[in-house]
């Protein structure tokens, strides 16, 4: 799994391939805490990732509650169906900002 | 070879070439001396004989060899030949083209050359005595080897008392003589300074064994003892440091050596010994944390109105997985499932939790969503460290086979009514994350025979070594293929069909299953 970040003034976007599991999502936790600490919005671009386990949801909502903590907003965007099911499944997209890849940011 | 040999060999070599040279460079200085005074001495001797002819017309004697002036004379150059140790001394007139020599007088071995007086020896006179005779030089030398024998001669001239030069007077000294007696004095010198050599290597082989070698021997040895030592488990003594030399640096070092390696060795020791403790603790929490799951294989057999089987396989590592299976009363039963997030004793101390709470809040006999919601509130407080569990429950009515149920995240069972399908259900949030979260109940209608199948997703996410997923559409495949068996038997079919999938590739994570069949 690669994680390659790009800032554009207080907002970060982190753009994550491959497989977020049980190895690899500590990574994701260091990224988000690696994070400048004026991040007002955090953006997870899925694009490339083609499966996310249980220990990577945990990430991902530990990054929400990051900026949640600091009244920051929190986008996950373009998910792919199989990563989009494991949302659904959890319920998570009804709690977290969380796009298809159809879907674009408003 | 050992530094040792080697060293005696380098030695050997080097003072013998040595004392080779010095015996040469001493023969040769020596040689041309003694040469030189060789030379001087024959010349002497020549003049010596050629004095004898001073007050003689050297022609005029020669003719008469037998008168008693040439016999006194005679004498005199016999004289001096056996005295001075010379071969011949001769007196002769060369020929004005010096092809040839008159002879004047001679003494000495006369008969090897067959020389008389006033014979004339057609013989080339020699460039030293020509000369010497014809005036253009003092005195003549030189070393021949001819059919006279291997000589040294020297040439004078013989004056006549008009003082012109009238003769040549050679004197003959044996080589053979010389070199020999050369020999002797030189051999003496040779033996000695060879004894010189000997003693200095032995002298040179002493000292390298007792300052390189022996100290050196010792250090190896305590090197090669070091680990043998510690297995017997005696302390590192320190070697004394006896000179500032290398070898005593090298003492130096290998002393701190020795003593830092010891220091590791213990703290690997130490934390190997850590380690075992660690794992020895994990072992024990795993057995706990199996330990206070219920009995999976089938406890209600005396209950004709359903049969149950559940099982848990815990991957490497201390994980979060549990199922749950109790009667509320005689006619509920609750059956639950959940995964937590993460593993080790953190994710093992959260499941408890989870359990313990999903069973209190359920004894008390709330719905499935109520259960959920209180269970939750009281995961988030306390929850620093940010885990979530993903909890399925349902509650059968085993009167009236009316089930009902919510989840937390959770995978959705499986019910087989004449095929396994996955039940639709609204989930909310895995229990943990967000306090005000509501879950909602949903019912299902079981009929006799209907068999409903909870699962973790540690089997759909069950992995090969070519990082493939067993997935739902092979779940439901071999749950379809083996739906008309025992509870019992399904789990066994599920378990097997990943365990042959997985192959030798490591299980990540646990795997738990519960069946329930309504008859």
């Amino acid at each position: 799994m690669t994680i390659t970040m790009k800032t554009e003034g207080t907002a970060a976007t982190l753009h994550v391939e491959g497989w977020l599991d049980t190895q690899s999502s500590p990574d994701l936790g260091k990224a988000v805490k690696a994070l400048p600490e004026e991040t007002a919005a955090l953006i997870l671009d899925f694009k490339k990732l083609e499966y996310i386990s249980s220990s990577g949801l945990r990430e991902v909502v530990a990054a929400y509650k990051k900026m949640k903590d600091k009244n920051g907003t929190f986008s996950v965007i373009h998910v792919g169906n199989e990563v989009m099911d494991v949302f659904r499944l959890t319920g998570f997209d009804k709690k977290l900002d969380i796009r298809s890849a159809g879907e674009v940011i408003r | 070879m050992k530094l040792y040999k080697k060293l005696t060999v380098i030695f050997a070599v080097c003072i013998l070439s040595f004392g080779i040279l010095a015996c040469a460079a001493g023969f040769k200085a020596n040689y041309r001396r003694e040469q030189e005074r060789n030379q001087a001495y024959l010349l002497r001797c020549a003049h010596l004989a050629a004095k004898i002819f001073r007050q003689s017309d050297v022609a005029e004697l020669a003719s008469d060899g037998d008168s008693i002036y040439y016999q006194d004379c005679k004498r005199e150059m016999d004289q001096i030949q056996k005295e001075m140790g010379l071969k011949y001394v001769y007196t002769y007139v060369p020929s004005e083209d010096g092809r040839s020599l008159t002879v004047a007088m001679i003494s000495g071995m006369t008969e090897d050359t067959g020389w008389k007086p006033g014979q004339i020896v057609e013989e080339e006179v020699p460039s030293e005595a020509l000369h010497v005779y014809e005036g253009r030089e003092e005195s003549g030398f030189r070393i021949v080897r001819n059919q006279y024998g291997y000589v040294a001669t020297a040439y004078c001239p013989v004056y006549g008392p008009d003082g012109r030069i009238q003769a040549v007077t050679g004197a003959d000294l044996e080589r053979l003589e010389v070199v020999s007696a050369y020999f002797r004095e030189v051999r003496w010198v040779s033996a000695w300074i060879l004894a010189g050599c000997g003693v200095l290597f032995f002298l040179l082989r002493y000292l390298s064994r007792h300052c390189v070698i022996r100290p050196v021997v010792e250090l190896s040895e305590h090197m090669g003892h070091f680990v043998r030592d510690r297995e017997e488990g005696r302390e590192f003594a320190r070697l004394a440091v006896k000179s500032r030399d290398e070898i005593g640096q090298m003492t130096e070092t290998f002393n701190q050596m020795a003593e830092e390696l010891a220091y590791y060795i213990k703290q690997t020791a130490d934390m190997a010994a850590a380690a075992e403790r660690k794992r020895a603790e994990m072992e024990a929490a795993k057995r706990i944390q199996e330990a206070s799951l219920p009995d999976g294989d089938d406890p209600y057999k005396d209950d004709p109105r359903f049969s149950l089987y559940a099982g848990m396989k815990a991957a490497r590592q201390v994980g979060g997985d549990f199922y749950d299976h109790f009667k509320i009363s005689d006619d509920r039963l609750a059956t639950v499932i959940g995964d937590v997030s993460g593993k080790g004793i953190t994710a093992a101390l959260f499941m408890m939790r989870a359990m313990t709470l999903i069973r209190e809040r359920t004894l008390e006999g709330s719905a499935p969503s109520r259960i959920l919601e209180q269970a939750n509130q009281e995961l988030c407080v306390r929850n620093p460290s940010g885990m979530f569990v993903t909890v399925f429950i349902g509650i059968l009515n085993l009167n009236t086979g009316r089930y009902s149920f919510a989840s937390a995240g959770h995978n959705p069972p499986y019910l087989c009514r004449g095929n396994f399908e996955a039940i639709r259900l609204e989930s909310g949030v895995p229990l943990g994350l967000f306090e005000d979260e509501e879950y909602v109940s949903a019912d299902l209608e079981l009929n006799s025979g209907d068999s409903l199948f909870l699962y973790t997703d540690g089997i759909t996410e069950a992995m090969n070594r070519g990082k493939e997923l067993w997935g739902e559409v092979r779940l439901k495949e071999t749950l379809n293929l083996h739906q008309d068996k025992t509870c019992a038997e399904l789990l066994h079919m599920i378990d097997h069909a990943v365990a042959e999938f997985a192959g030798d590739a490591e299980q990540a994570d646990d795997i738990t299953m519960l069946c329930l069949k309504y008859n």
